[in-house]
């Protein structure tokens, strides 16, 4: 089967095991997702087949301490165009964790004299 | 030697204050009021590295679900990152029962959220492009005059700071922003785009009872928008109602009649209903249409034979 068709087919199976029907004869449905993409001119379709995504993601979040039944419920919760935002980049996406100061030294020096001019807002009390 | 420091001083600080501006300075609307503070947004003091969970439960509790961070943290928490990532703090919001919108990346469009009553979720770097601290704070107030932005954030529960320090907070973390909807709650600003690629991300997490009275919404506010009618016309589809999608894909096609993408669908709906020649018909016009990306001709040339299997 050809990789476009997959992603249909996998697209339109996870749609239709969701809902419990069984399959139809038709043409195929494209997802309103992958329209929006289309749309957007991005000329590539998501050619990742995304059971592999899925497993990728899954495995990566392991790795950075999930519990293997954790990551998988994780998984499912995300949609196909999120799943490959953390495939590739799950490493450097932005971890929002909280406003503790963790740069040192001279490092420190600079980001005073920035606080002090708003352009960071790493202190509390200014 | 007191002098010449001073000068040094002050000529550093007018070249660090270039960087900081006034958000406030270039709005027009006067759908924004003066002042405003959601003090009834709840406040969940953040444990360490846990402001995702914290920052995320507010605006969940705020429009109407009941959960609290600890509940939130092992969906998104990555102990290793010591932090959530923004993929997930949108996945964990469906969980609850909610779509997660994310505004236009503009200072107006916060503004008209949280006018609308609506606190937000954003993404701040608190410290630098080179060495970044991000953090996620939540938006619950304003004041034009005072030039201020009131957040709860970390373990302040009104973090008030100046407008122009949180501007660039946040522009650093790409103006990012999310609100979180009900299903069928339209966003504050005319962003239909924006609110469609939420609410096509909660179809494809498979919630149906978030997307369709959310498409629903959309089209009686939209009614123009192609994209819209695509969306019902999927739902109903998948839904199992090839005869329901049909109508909305021929909405979608009053709209936009040269979408190759809705043809597509429709054909699949018509054949459905055993009208095979039609849905044979649908297909070609689509793939004589001008200016096709190459997926979408693979798309259709797959489509169409699939096609042969009709009768």
């Amino acid at each position: 089967m050809r990789q476009s068709v997959k992603t249909i087919a996998i697209m339109l199976a996870a749609i239709l095991v969701t809902l419990g029907l069984s399959e139809s004869a038709g043409a195929g449905v494209i997802s309103t997702e992958a329209a929006i993409e289309m749309q957007e001119r991005s000329a590539r379709i998501q050619r990742i087949n995304s059971v592999l995504a899925r497993d990728s993601v899954q495995s990566q979040m392991i790795r950075l301490g999930v519990q293997p039944d954790v990551a998988a419920a994780r998984i499912a919760s995300l949609s196909d165009s999120e799943l490959q935002q953390l495939e590739a980049r799950m490493d450097e996406l932005p971890a929002g964790a909280d406003s503790a100061l963790t740069v040192l030294g001279i490092v420190l020096l600079v980001l005073l004299v920035l606080e002090l001019v708003g352009v960071t807002d790493v202190f509390k009390s200014f | 030697m007191k002098m010449l420091r001073c000068t040094a001083g002050i000529a550093v600080a007018t070249v660090l204050c270039g960087c900081a501006t006034d958000p406030f300075r270039d709005l027009t609307s006067r759908s924004v009021p003066e002042a405003i503070e959601l003090d009834r947004t709840p406040f969940f003091p953040q444990q360490e590295y846990q402001c995702g969970p914290a920052a995320l439960a507010t605006v969940l509790v705020a429009s109407g679900v009941s959960v609290h961070p600890d509940e939130l943290t092992p969906k998104i928490y990555l102990p290793e990152r010591q932090g959530s990532l923004q993929p997930e703090l949108l996945a964990a919001s469906r969980e609850h029962g909610r779509i997660p919108y994310v505004i236009p990346p503009e200072f107006p469009a916060l503004l008209a959220e949280v006018s609308r009553g609506r606190p937000v979720l954003v993404l701040q770097n608190l410290g630098v492009k080179l060495a970044p601290t991000w953090h996620y704070a939540v938006v619950v107030g304003f004041s034009v005059e005072r030039r201020e932005v009131i957040l709860r954030s970390g373990t302040d529960e009104r973090r008030v700071t100046r407008a122009g320090v949180f501007a660039n907070t946040w522009r650093r973390g790409g103006n990012w922003g999310v609100v979180a909807l009900a299903p069928g709650e339209l966003p504050a600003t005319d962003d239909s785009a924006g609110y469609l690629r939420a609410i096509a991300a909660a179809e494809a997490a498979g919630r149906a009872e978030l997307s369709e009275p959310s498409y629903a919404a959309a089209v009686k506010r939209w009614p123009d928008s192609s994209l819209a009618w695509l969306g019902l016309g999927n739902s109903a589809y998948a839904r199992g109602e090839p005869a329901a999608a049909e109508q909305m894909y021929r909405r979608a096609l009053k709209a936009d009649s040269e979408n190759a993408v809705v043809l597509n669908n429709l054909a699949s709906a018509v054949a459905d209903l055993g009208r095979c020649s039609e849905a044979r018909e649908l297909l070609l016009t689509a793939t004589d249409l001008p200016d096709l990306h190459a997926p979408v001709r693979e798309l259709l040339r797959q489509s169409q034979t699939e096609l042969d299997a009709c009768q």
